[in-house]
């Protein structure tokens, strides 16, 4: 292990020398693809305000919720579902208490209530008070 | 986050490596050059944000990436264009000779004393020798020894297991040994 690891050591040594007799074309030109990496960090740098205070919480937020922009969008589908739900269901009972209440006051007795003893008793007794 | 003159820094130190690195596997210099300066400039402008210590791993990753792009272009290209193209992927029948390249580099050495001119071909067998590996042994060698990255990073560079650069690393150190020795180089 340790003479595989100084032969290792022997041919970087030799690649590094070669390095050094780089083509002074290819040098010059991987200065400038660096130069250029360079400038672009620049620009990018100069692009982004720097964010401090809220700005910066925001934009970790911001930052949480690109990050997790599936789970996000997952969660507000089913929020809307659980919301359209939730809705229709209120108004749905809510007009049928309408309708009931109308039914009742626009209505006459059923015919089973004429038939019911108890329930003209009933009527006398509250009548009556 | 980097500064620009880390970003330089930390480029200039490694450029070379990386292009010669990128000239072993796609054997052409200039599409190296392209794929390294396609990757100095993706770290620049995706990563630019990133601690300078992260530099290393993410460069090699976006090397790595570009370099299978490329790969990919000309897998197509070649498909359409001809069979004669300089350029095929794969290491044992290729009869390009990257000597030939080499020898071209190292010109500028040709007037240069004896012990130099020596020394010349030794990196240049070296060189040849590095080319003729399987590519993931090279992989492999290169990052674990060139770029000095210990097992667990040359692992998460490559994408396998530290068993698996270990072995790569062995046989890449004994195959090279092997064809020093049988150029008459002492190791």
């Amino acid at each position: 292990m340790n003479q595989e690891h100084e032969t290792a050591k022997k041919i970087v040594g030799l690649l590094n020398q070669g390095l050094t007799r780089l083509d002074t074309k290819i040098v010059a030109k991987l200065a400038s693809a660096r130069s250029r990496a360079v400038t672009l960090l620049a620009e990018h740098e100069q692009s982004q305000p720097v964010t401090v205070g809220h700005h910066a919480l925001m934009r970790q937020v911001a930052d949480y919720f690109h990050g997790h922009r599936v789970w996000m969008s997952a969660a507000l589908v089913c929020a809307a579902i659980l919301v359209a739900f939730v809705a229709t269901q209120q108004l749905s009972s809510k007009q049928a208490v309408e309708q009931g209440d109308a039914f009742l006051l626009a209505s006459e007795l059923p015919p089973e209530a004429y038939l019911d003893k108890g329930f003209d008793a009933w009527l006398k007794h509250s009548s009556r008070h | 986050m980097a500064t620009p003159q880390e970003l330089s820094d930390f480029l200039a130190e490694v450029e070379r490596r990386a292009f010669k690195q990128t000239a072993y596997a796609v054997r052409d210099d200039h599409a190296a050059l392209d794929i390294v300066q396609d990757a100095m400039l993706k770290l620049a402008q995706s990563y630019g944000e990133r601690p300078v210590t992260e530099y290393p791993m993410l460069f090699q990753r976006i090397l790595q990436n570009t370099m299978r792009d490329f790969w990919r272009r000309q897998k197509v290209r070649n498909l359409w264009t001809t069979l004669f193209s300089s350029f095929t992927s794969n290491d044992d029948d290729d009869e390009h000779d990257p000597l030939e390249t080499l020898v071209s580099a190292n010109q500028q050495d040709s007037n240069e004393p004896l012990e130099q001119l020596e020394r010349s071909q030794t990196i240049a067998i070296i060189e040849q020798a590095l080319q003729k590996l399987p590519a993931r042994q090279r992989e492999a060698f290169i990052l674990r020894y060139w770029e000095d990255m210990d097992v667990a990073e040359t692992a998460a560079a490559m994408g396998c297991s530290q068993g698996s650069v270990k072995t790569h690393c062995s046989r890449a150190v004994h195959a090279l040994a092997a064809m020093l020795e049988k150029q008459g180089v002492e190791r």
